[in-house]
C-alpha cells in the first residue's frame, strides 16, 4: 500500500470514528427529545382523562343530586306534609285528653322539624331559586343565607346585567362560589367575603375575595377535591382562572367565563 | 496543507486547563459519577500543562513520562466513571479485577517493556482499546435503556462520546505511528494536526457536557420548587 493510500485510510478511519462519536451524541439526543415529547403527551393525555372523569363525575353528581333533591321534596317533603296535617286534625280532636295532648305536641314540633330539615337539604343538593329564577338570585340568596348564621358577612355586587348562561353552567357558578364560601368558613378564620361580577368583553369576570388568612402558597400544588372541583367546573364551562394569594389580605380567586 | 499554527496547538493546553476550572466550578453541583469524570477532566488539564512546561521551559526534551503516568489515570478514573455509568443503567461490571490487572499491566510495561522515555504504545493503546469497547457498549446501553434518569445522564452521554472520540484517533494514531513517521513532513503535520483539532472537539463535548449540567442544576431547582 503505497504512502498516499496509507494517508487516506489513515484520514477515513478518523473520520469514521469521529462521525461515530458525534452520531451517537446526536441519536441520543433526538431519542432523548421523542422520549420526553412521548412523556410530556402521555401526560397531557393522563391529565385530560382525569379532567374528563372528574367532569363526568360532577354532572352524574349534579343529577344524582338534583333526583335526590327531588325525591326529598316532592315525596317525603309531602308525605311529612300529610302527617303534620293529619296530626293537627288527630290534636283537635284530642284536645281535652291531658295524656295525649303533649305527645302530639311534641310529635308535631317534631315533625315539623324534621319537614325543615329535609326543605333544607333538599335546597342544598339542588337549590330551586337558582331553576326559578337564575343564578344572580341564587347568589344573593346564598350571600343572605350565609350571613344570617353570623360566622360570615357576605357582601354581593352581582346587580348589573349578566350574560346568558344555560341552566348547567350556572350551577357550576352556584357550586364555585358555594365551595368558596365553605372554604373560607372551615379554614380563613375570615370575617368577611367580596363576591362581584364584571363585564368582560362577551365574557364576565367573577371575583371572590375574603379577608381570612389567605393560603399557604406551598401548600397550593396539592389541591384538595374542593379546589380540583372548582378548577374542573370553571374547565367545563371553557373559563379560565386566576389566582391571588396574599397572606394579609385573605384569598382572593378570579374567574372569567 | 497544515491545519493549525503552532498557535493553535498551544491553545489547547489553556483549552484544556479553562475546561479544568469549569469543572472545578461545578463541582458541587456534580453527582458521584460526573465527580469521577470531573477529576479526568482536571487530569487533562494538568498533564497538558505538564506536558507543555516540560517541553517549553524545562531543559529536558522528552516529555514522555507524563505520558506513562497519563495513560494509568486515565485508566483508573474512567474505569471508575464507566463502572457508575454502567450501575445506573443496572449493567454489572467487575471493575476490581479490570483495575488491579490493568493498572499492573501499564506500570509493569513501562517498567520493563517500554521505558518511561519512549511511547508506552502498548499500554496506551490497549487502554484505548478498552475505552473504545467499554463507550461502544455504553452508547448501545444509553440508547436501549428508556428507564433511566435522562436529564442525569446527558452529561455522561456527552462526557462517554467525547473520550470515545479521543480514543479513537488515538489508537489510530499509534496503529500507524511508523508509518506516519515515514510519511512526507506536509502528511504527517497534516494528521497530527488533525488529530489536535479532534481533542478540540473532545473538549467542546465535554464543555457542552458541564454546560449539560448547568442547565439541569436549573431543572433541579425547578422541579424542587414545584415538588413542595
Amino acid at each position: 500500500m503505497g504512502e498516499q493510500e496509507l494517508f487516506t485510510l489513515i484520514l477515513i478511519s478518523i473520520s469514521i470514528m469521529v462521525i461515530l462519536a458525534i452520531g451517537v451524541l446526536v441519536l441520543y439526543n433526538t431519542s432523548q427529545l421523542r422520549i420526553s415529547k412521548e412523556v410530556a403527551d402521555a401526560h397531557a393525555k393522563e391529565i385530560e382523562f382525569k379532567n374528563d372523569l372528574l367532569a363526568n363525575s360532577i354532572e352524574v353528581q349534579e343529577r344524582e343530586r338534583a333526583r335526590i333533591a327531588k325525591d326529598l321534596h316532592d315525596d317525603i317533603g309531602s308525605k311529612l306534609s300529610i302527617v303534620n296535617l293529619n296530626i293537627n286534625l288527630l290534636k283537635s280532636q284530642l284536645q281535652e285528653n291531658e295524656q295525649l295532648a303533649p305527645i302530639l305536641g311534641q310529635i308535631e314540633s317534631s315533625l315539623t322539624d324534621s319537614i325543615t330539615r329535609a326543605r333544607d337539604i333538599s335546597h342544598d343538593l339542588f337549590p330551586p331559586i337558582l331553576e326559578k329564577f337564575g343564578i344572580q338570585s341564587a347568589l344573593e340568596s346564598l350571600g343572605k343565607e350565609v350571613t344570617r348564621t353570623g360566622v360570615l358577612r357576605v357582601h354581593l355586587d352581582i346587580g348589573h346585567e349578566w350574560k346568558q348562561f344555560d341552566r348547567a353552567s350556572e350551577l357550576h357558578i352556584y357550586r364555585v362560589f358555594q365551595e368558596l364560601i365553605h372554604n373560607t368558613i372551615k379554614h380563613a378564620e375570615a370575617q368577611n367575603v367580596w363576591i362581584s361580577s364584571k363585564p368582560q368583553a362577551d365574557k364576565l369576570k367573577l371575583t371572590y375575595l375574603d379577608d381570612g388568612k389567605g393560603i399557604d402558597k406551598s401548600k397550593t400544588e396539592s389541591k384538595g377535591l374542593g379546589m380540583s372541583s372548582i378548577d374542573t367546573r370553571i374547565n367545563i364551562m371553557q373559563g379560565t382562572t386566576k389566582f391571588h394569594e396574599d397572606f394579609d389580605t385573605g384569598y382572593k380567586l378570579e374567574f372569567v367565563v | 496543507m497544515f491545519l493549525m499554527g503552532q498557535y493553535a496547538l498551544d491553545l489547547i493546553v489553556v483549552f484544556s486547563a479553562a475546561t479544568a476550572i469549569l469543572s472545578i466550578y461545578l463541582f458541587k453541583n456534580l453527582n458521584a459519577k460526573e465527580k469521577l469524570f470531573s477529576y479526568y477532566i482536571i487530569a487533562i488539564g494538568f498533564f497538558e500543562i505538564l506536558a507543555y512546561v516540560w517541553a517549553h521551559y524545562l531543559d529536558s526534551n522528552n516529555n514522555l513520562p507524563g505520558l506513562h503516568a497519563y495513560t494509568l489515570v486515565q485508566f483508573i478514573l474512567l474505569t471508575l466513571f464507566f463502572k457508575e455509568c454502567l450501575e445506573e443503567l443496572s449493567v454489572n461490571f467487575n471493575s476490581k479485577w479490570i483495575l488491579v490487572i490493568g493498572c499492573l499491566g501499564i506500570i509493569l510495561n513501562s517498567m520493563f517493556v517500554q521505558s518511561i522515555f519512549t511511547y508506552n504504545s502498548y499500554s496506551k493503546s490497549l487502554v484505548d482499546l478498552y475505552v473504545i469497547i467499554v463507550s461502544l457498549s455504553l452508547f448501545v446501553f444509553f440508547i436501549k435503556d428508556k428507564n433511566h434518569d435522562q436529564v442525569n445522564m446527558n452529561a455522561s452521554v456527552s462526557f462517554v462520546s467525547a473520550v470515545f472520540m479521543q480514543s479513537a484517533t488515538s489508537i489510530i494514531i499509534y496503529m500507524f505511528v511508523n508509518v506516519i513517521i515515514e510519511m512526507k513532513e506536509s502528511r504527517a503535520k497534516f494528521i497530527m494536526d488533525l488529530r489536535t483539532l479532534i481533542n478540540y472537539i473532545a473538549l467542546f463535548i465535554i464543555v457542552f457536557g458541564l454546560w449539560q449540567i448547568y442547565t439541569r442544576v436549573g431543572i433541579e431547582i425547578y422541579k424542587s420548587n414545584n415538588s413542595k
